[in-house]
């Protein structure tokens, strides 16, 4: 099961600076560049080159405009980036409670076994028992 | 992918969220802004009233709107531009000022002009609005003393319309819910936001 989700992991997300991005963009309905740079601690270039996948992906969309006469770039994530990005959160726990899983069913099948071994030594012939 | 690098991107996930909720913390000015005008304006109305000079009352409203738009300009519309950050709760909150100023303004001139009900009204009514606009900011940005202040405008407009006649009592009992309506929301949300950007 496990590998099979880890196969699922969306290769687009699975980046730091691409997580990273859309963990700012999920809680916001907008977010200027020089904060994602800033929050990032990426270059210019880099943060570009990660938000340019990410559009081309559909997950987010880029605007330029004008505050004043400064110009802005205004990053949002899109529907599709926030399914994207639910999932690959719901993977993660998937993968996180997997071992969790594993280990209280390796408890309760030593639990199971322990009592019905002493069920078994109960039931049996004992001379000492009436 | 190992524990490690499960707990790294956790880690990142939960780093970034903190991050851009610092960011779009509220400052709480226009609250105080608001406040601060409101109880310097209305006991100068009171005043006017006592010293019968009631046709000064309604240039002091027209001005006391103007400034009180010229806060909102200043403190969310302007800021709003400038802003890193648009959050969703802080657009919210805009729009309730928003959707709430607007009545506010109807109650506070166009139906007295119109004569749909007698001026000492107003303050009841506005009062009303104004627990609708505190009450809605606390549920917006989840905090519940913000909801009480919002519910104290509505005690104080109780409070006036059982005082009818006593002009000095219904301007301290507007005073209070100010203080208590819009400033101590406001300097709550700036306690908060100071707290975050720090």
């Amino acid at each position: 099961m496990d590998l099979e989700k880890l196969l699922h992991l969306d290769a687009v997300i699975h980046s730091p600076m691409r997580l990273a991005v859309l963990s700012i963009l999920i809680t916001v309905e907008n977010a200027q560049f020089t904060f994602l740079k800033e929050s990032t601690g990426a270059t210019d270039g880099n943060l570009s080159t990660h938000l340019a996948k990410l559009e081309d992906h559909g997950f987010i969309t880029i605007r330029k405009t004008f505050a004043g006469k400064k110009p802005q770039t205004l990053c949002a994530i899109t529907e599709k980036g926030r399914a994207a990005f639910t999932e690959y959160l719901e993977q993660l726990e998937h993968i996180v409670k997997a071992p969790q899983k594993q280990g209280k069913k390796t408890v309760e099948e030593k639990r199971e076994k322990s009592v019905s071994t002493f069920m078994v030594d109960f039931s049996s012939d004992d001379p000492l028992i009436d | 992918m190992n524990p490690d690098q499960i707990q790294s991107e956790i880690s990142i996930i939960k780093e970034m969220i903190a991050k851009s909720r610092r960011e779009a913390a509220e400052s709480g000015h226009f609250f105080v802004g608001i406040g601060v005008l409101g109880i310097v304006a209305t006991p100068l109305i009171g005043l006017l009233e006592s010293l019968h000079l009631d046709r000064l009352v309604l240039p002091v409203f027209v001005l006391m709107a103007l400034i009180s738009a010229a806060i909102g300009y200043w403190t969310v519309a302007r800021r709003a531009k400038t802003e890193r950050v648009k959050s969703y709760p802080k657009s919210l909150c805009y729009q309730v000022l928003f959707a709430c100023s607007i009545p506010a303004l109807m109650i506070m001139f166009l139906f007295p002009i119109l004569r749909v009900y007698p001026w000492n009204l107003v303050p009841v009514l506005t009062s009303l609005i104004m627990g609708i606009m505190v009450y809605s900011a606390g549920t917006i940005f989840e905090i519940r003393s913000i909801r009480w202040c919002g519910v104290s405008w509505w005690i104080g407009a109780v409070l006036m319309a059982l005082s009818p006649g006593r002009p000095w009592i219904r301007i301290s009992i507007m005073n209070l819910s100010l203080f208590i309506g819009f400033i101590l929301p406001g300097l709550i949300l700036n306690r908060k936001y100071k707290a975050r950007k720090s």
